[in-house]
């Protein structure tokens, strides 16, 4: 736990996170410096992506119940943090699927940190968001979607900055890139379905081979 | 030594993993149970959805057994009306209607209204106004119109109207009466109600459903051909299945041809209060929409409301023919309860027909049993009944005493929490009407109590932020005369150093 704890807040990770506060306000310098001025840091990506996950349960405990309301019987911490990590991952492994094949200069460590320096405004916008949600009526609901819009969009645009720059793209094929990645994410989706669906036929398969084969010799 | 550490170390490591998980499971709040609607008598659901468990409002007082009138049992009753202690059976089967006089715990025969001199022929339904008998004789065509002492003061037949289809026969199912107009729901007629005068005057069609089709019919509708076109549904407004008339003259109709998925889209409206313009002005302020059960098995499918009937206190209730129950609702949609099944036990119903009231007793005709069954308000009953009742008279002190009394018999009724939360937030009590109205989960009132005690807090802290303002103009006011201070002696030990120089 300790040396989990030390790894983390060791001076390379600290000085990541402060360079993520440059790079959410200055994109473009901010992620071409990120991989090519090697400035950003593995573990401060990664922390920003536990806060990311922090926050979104935070954001179930505490917002305000009229904007949101939970069926808590239904909640499950596991799907709450696999629903941020599952696609995150499946899209940076298929962004470097597609990327190594079309000329793209990054890496899959640089993909990673650059998706997770991108979520950097989620965890920021999204606490002040469940502090809001707790001092506005329903009438002024409309920050709380407006300000939830932001989030989502500022992310969603610093993705694409993100991979423009660290893989030396145009607007264009950054674009189209991005969208073969997310029909890649699908296809690696179906994929496993059907590998885990076949692998679980295959083991019943055997152990009812076996079960036969007891009933039969014993 | 070393392998000892490493034990130990890892033991420590464990525990702390367990500690996080357990602050990780105290983060959530514990779960709950739901009751299954199909073994409960009534039940209410909650702001999830789930039916829980209440005490019955409701208890069979009487069932009226017109085989112990010597005038045999009713064959396939379909209409019922009541009022003043008398009650109207539509005896659709034997061409008869039958006129009960009601008492506290029993019955009597007034008259049998139909036979020799009088023809009916499949009567379904019947109201009353102005001293009049109104008949829906739907196996004569016509609508009859009696005086108390079974003259025929009228006949309505088909109207001769250039709107009315000539090649369907005019057979009047249900009628009401309201604004010293007729309102009759015909068979085959689907361009809402039909709408005649005293004097049997057509005044035209009345509150057509409104038609709607989505972008997914739209488009279908594009693509086919004529002859898939053809045979398509079409897109015609749905007939009514019933309609009577409420404390406020209003029209609540209901009609039960739509889909499941119509039903869950918001589409159809099984429910509708029209008023004299024909648009529908029914309060959906629940948390569900007035549509009988609101979770169902795929193989009986949705309720299907067959017969409304309101009581003077804004309450109405609705009788669904799909699982034999019937669900009150109140003035704002929100649902009360719901109690029935089907059954042949006493309170349960093979197939309910129409549902009608006397006073506070609520009055349910099987058409298969041919059973009336009698209703009368529990202790429950009463109090909820009460509490809503002074509520909309004014009476808030007294409504939340009353739903006070309701919670110790059913501590999750959450209209219970959502009337004391409301009088609360009347009271002033701003901080207590917010955990009423959160637990009802009634965000409108939540919201108004939220702006209210927001600003009382914030004029209670005001103080504070003075403070604080006051604490920084303070301390900067200090540091500009320290500096000035400062300044001047410096300036003065400037001075004498020159002046010692020279």
């Amino acid at each position: 736990m300790m040396r989990v704890w030390r790894r983390i807040t060791n001076s390379k990770t600290l000085e990541g996170l402060s360079y993520a506060r440059y790079v959410i306000f200055h994109p473009f310098d901010g992620f071409w410096d990120l991989t090519h001025a090697d400035m950003g840091s593995l573990g401060a990506a990664n922390v920003i992506i536990l806060l990311t996950l922090a926050v979104r349960l935070i954001r179930l405990r505490f917002t305000g119940f009229m904007f949101l309301d939970i069926y808590w019987p239904e909640v499950s911490v596991w799907t709450e943090v696999l629903t941020v990590l599952v696609p995150l991952l499946l899209f940076c492994i298929s962004n470097w699927a597609i990327t190594t094949l079309f000329d793209g200069k990054g890496t899959f460590r640089h993909i990673y940190m650059g998706v997770g320096y991108s979520l950097a405004p989620y965890p920021l916008l999204q606490l002040l968001m469940v502090l809001l949600s707790n001092v506005v009526t329903d009438d002024e609901g409309v920050f709380y979607g407006v300000l939830n819009g932001v989030s989502l969009l500022w992310c969603a645009f610093l993705i694409i900055i993100a991979l423009m720059m660290i893989h030396v793209y145009t607007l264009g094929q950054t674009i189209l890139s991005t969208l073969a990645s997310i029909l890649g994410m699908i296809i690696i989706a179906l994929i496993c379905l059907g590998f885990f669906s076949m692998f679980s036929e295959a083991v019943s398969f055997f152990a009812s081979l076996i079960r036969e084969i007891e009933i039969r010799v014993y | 030594m070393r392998s000892i550490r490493g034990k130990a170390e890892s033991i420590k490591r464990i525990g702390a993993a367990m500690a996080a998980l357990f602050m990780l499971l105290t983060f959530f709040p514990a779960e709950y149970e739901a009751v299954d609607p199909s073994l409960a008598y009534t039940y209410v659901y909650d702001a999830w959805k789930s039916a829980v468990d209440v005490p019955d409002p409701y208890s069979v007082r009487m069932q009226v057994d017109t085989n112990t009138l010597d005038i045999g049992a009713l064959n396939a009753p379909s209409g019922m009306y009541a009022a003043d202690g008398r009650l109207f059976i539509c005896d659709t089967g034997n061409d008869r209607i039958i006129e009960l006089r009601l008492g506290g715990s029993d019955y009597s025969l007034v008259r049998i209204i139909g036979g020799e001199g009088l023809s009916l022929k499949s009567p379904t339904d019947i109201c009353t106004a102005d001293g009049l008998l109104i008949i829906a004789d739907g196996g004569n065509n016509r609508v009859l119109i009696l005086d108390e002492e079974l003259r025929t003061v009228r006949e309505i037949y088909r109207p001769e109207s250039s709107t009315v289809d000539m090649t369907v026969p005019f057979v009047p199912r249900k009628l009401a009466v309201t604004a010293g107009h007729i309102f009759v729901q015909a068979k085959s007629v689907n361009r809402g109600l039909m709408e005649f005068d005293l004097e049997g005057e057509f005044l035209g069609y009345f509150g057509a459903s409104p038609v709607k089709f989505d972008w997914q019919d739209y488009f279908w509708k594009l693509v086919a051909t004529d002859e898939q076109r053809a045979s398509m549904i079409s897109f015609v407004p749905t007939e009514y299945n019933n309609v009577s008339v409420d404390e406020e003259g209003f029209l609540m109709v209901s009609n039960s041809i739509f889909t499941a998925a119509e039903l869950r889209s918001g589409a159809a409206e099984p429910v509708r209060r029209l008023n004299l313009k024909g648009t529908d002005i029914l309060i959906e302020n629940g948390n569900h929409p007035v549509i009988g059960d609101i979770t169902w098995d795929s193989a009986a499918g949705p309720s299907r409301i067959v017969d409304i009937t309101s009581l003077p206190d804004n309450t109405y209730y609705a009788v669904d023919s799909t699982r034999g129950r019937v669900f009150g609702y109140d003035e704002q949609g929100n649902m009360l309860y719901a109690f029935g099944g089907l059954g042949t036990k006493q309170g349960y119903f093979t197939s309910p027909a129409a549902i009608d009231h006397l006073g506070s007793d609520l009055l349910v005709l099987d058409s298969s049993s041919g059973l009336v069954t009698v209703f009368t308000l529990t202790e429950f009953g009463r109090l909820i009944s009460d509490a809503i009742g002074s509520y909309s008279a004014g009476r808030y002190a007294e409504s939340k005493a009353l739903w006070e009394e309701v919670q110790r018999y059913a501590g999750s009724y959450e209209l219970a929490w959502d009337g004391i939360g409301k009088v609360l937030l009347r009271e002033g009590d701003y901080r207590q009407a917010l955990d009423y109205l959160q637990y009802a989960k009634d965000e409108y009132y939540y919201s108004k109590a939220w702006k209210l005690y927001r600003k009382q807090w914030i004029e209670e802290h005001i103080w504070i932020a003075v403070v604080l303002i006051g604490a920084a103009l303070l301390a900067v006011f200090i540091k500009k005369i320290t500096k000035s201070v400062r300044d001047r002696i410096d300036r003065y030990d400037a001075r004498m150093e020159t002046n010692n120089k020279l």
